[in-house]
């Protein structure tokens, strides 16, 4: 079912370079800027001797927080999306934090409710997949959402 | 400028209102809306049967399957179909995941796809 | 979804080479999507990684909690990158004062010789401005500009 012959970019930073720490990452809420935090976190984690397959979990899992922090979160230039990533053998912690938008806080937590669900892929909405996608792709993921800032921390156990 | 993702494409011989359409690169937040515009020209042209190409597709999230969901079932409410073809490993393994590949035509080969089509 | 100018984006990681490429291909891809052009995106990325290297090779290298930090502003027309680390050696901050002034005094083929400088040779090549400081608690922060030529 699968097909593993594409050349992916990743696959040619990859390193050996056990021992990689921690990289904090701070943008603006822009979503144009979320791909390249990604790949960073993706290149990062093989870097830390994560497979392929780890690293696109990774990157998966940072896409979707960065990008719930910009839809959800305080607009402008003013206003910071920080993606801190710590790296060692046995786990990859990633945190995003940034500063809430009043006005999007009660959306927000309905969508961490709504995690779970049983129907949660099957309706028609385009969104609203991505927390549920983390909590399957990690170990643990905790979301603390005030009227001040939101920050969600992920775990994801290395598997390969 | 978005994430880069390229489509193209070709006419099936002997397939009348189908088209293999051949995504290049990342499907994600930043160009959904770019690639809902091409697939929908592409049904309001009457070309209502699509295989999707994803052997050049090398990541997909959330906001991506979306739309993908959303061809799938759109192109079903008008008489038609959207396959996928090609998928990578990883890209599958996420659709696998969040409960998706019952949900969309996923198949191994193109050989297969095109069969299907009537 | 578009940027607006000026934005700052920041990195800190680890004193270690091997994370240098990571980090400016991430600013390299920043800048693309922000609409700078491939070639000015290449050359900062060039300026970055020379000045990273400089800055764990003769700052913090051996070190093993230190860290440094990649700052860049983003302008519509420029890009200001600001590279600061720790633990830089009074010997090799001279140096690299040294390094940075003497492009304007002497035959730059002097750093093909000794092997030494060519990093900060090319940076200087590429932007248009470069500044070194030093703070009191020994914070080594070189800043460079770089102006956007495909307007």
């Amino acid at each position: 079912m699968k097909n593993d012959n594409l050349v992916t970019e990743t696959s040619s930073d990859g390193g050996s370079a056990e021992g990689a720490k921690a990289i904090t990452v701070t943008f603006p809420p822009f979503l144009k800027l979320v791909p390249p935090v990604r790949q960073l976190a993706s290149r990062f984690a093989r870097l830390g001797g994560y497979s392929t397959k780890d690293a696109f979990r990774i990157e998966t899992i940072v896409d979707e927080v960065c990008n719930n922090a910009v839809d959800h979160g305080q607009s402008g230039v003013e206003s910071k999306v920080e993606m801190h990533m710590a790296v060692d053998r046995e786990k990859a912690d990633i945190s995003v934090t940034n500063q809430s938008d009043p006005k999007k806080v009660a959306v927000l937590k309905e969508l961490v409710g709504r995690i779970g669900q049983a129907n949660h892929v099957g309706n028609d909405d385009r969104r609203g997949r991505g927390l549920a996608l983390i909590r399957m792709l990690s170990s643990n993921m905790d979301v603390n959402i005030t009227d001040h800032g939101t920050s969600v921390h992920v775990t994801k156990l290395r598997e390969g | 400028m978005e994430t880069q993702i390229q489509i193209t494409c070709e006419e099936i011989p002997g397939k009348a209102n189908a088209r293999i359409v051949r995504f290049t690169g990342d499907l994600d937040a930043t160009n959904v809306d770019f690639t809902t515009e091409q697939i929908f020209s592409y049904f309001g042209d009457g070309i209502i049967r699509i295989i999707a190409d994803f052997k050049q597709m090398r990541y997909v999230n959330s906001t991506g399957l979306g739309i993908l969901l959303h061809f799938n079932k759109s192109a079903k409410e008008k008489g038609g179909c959207f396959k996928i073809v090609n998928l990578n490993e990883n890209v599958y393994e996420i659709i696998e995941i969040i409960g998706a590949a019952s949900l969309l035509d996923i198949y191994e080969e193109m050989s297969e796809a095109l069969a299907s089509l009537e | 979804m578009s940027v607006t100018f000026p934005y700052t984006i920041t990195i800190k990681f680890p004193s270690d080479l091997t994370v240098i490429p990571p980090v400016r291909k991430f600013i390299s891809e920043a800048l693309q999507v922000s609409g700078f052009s491939t070639k000015f995106a290449f050359r900062t990325e060039i300026i970055v990684d020379a000045i990273c290297n400089n800055a764990i090779a003769y700052g913090s290298a051996g070190n093993a909690d230190s860290e440094v930090s990649v700052s860049c502003e983003i302008c519509a027309d420029c890009v200001e990158i600001a590279v600061k680390d720790r633990g830089g050696s009074a010997a090799n901050v001279e140096r690299l004062r040294e390094a940075i002034r003497r492009s304007r005094l002497e035959s730059p083929t002097k750093e093909l010789e000794e092997d030494t400088g060519m990093g900060l040779e090319i940076v200087k090549l590429l932007s248009e401005a470069i500044e070194l400081s030093v703070d009191e608690n020994n914070l080594t922060s070189i800043n460079v500009i770089s102006r956007r030529e495909d307007g």
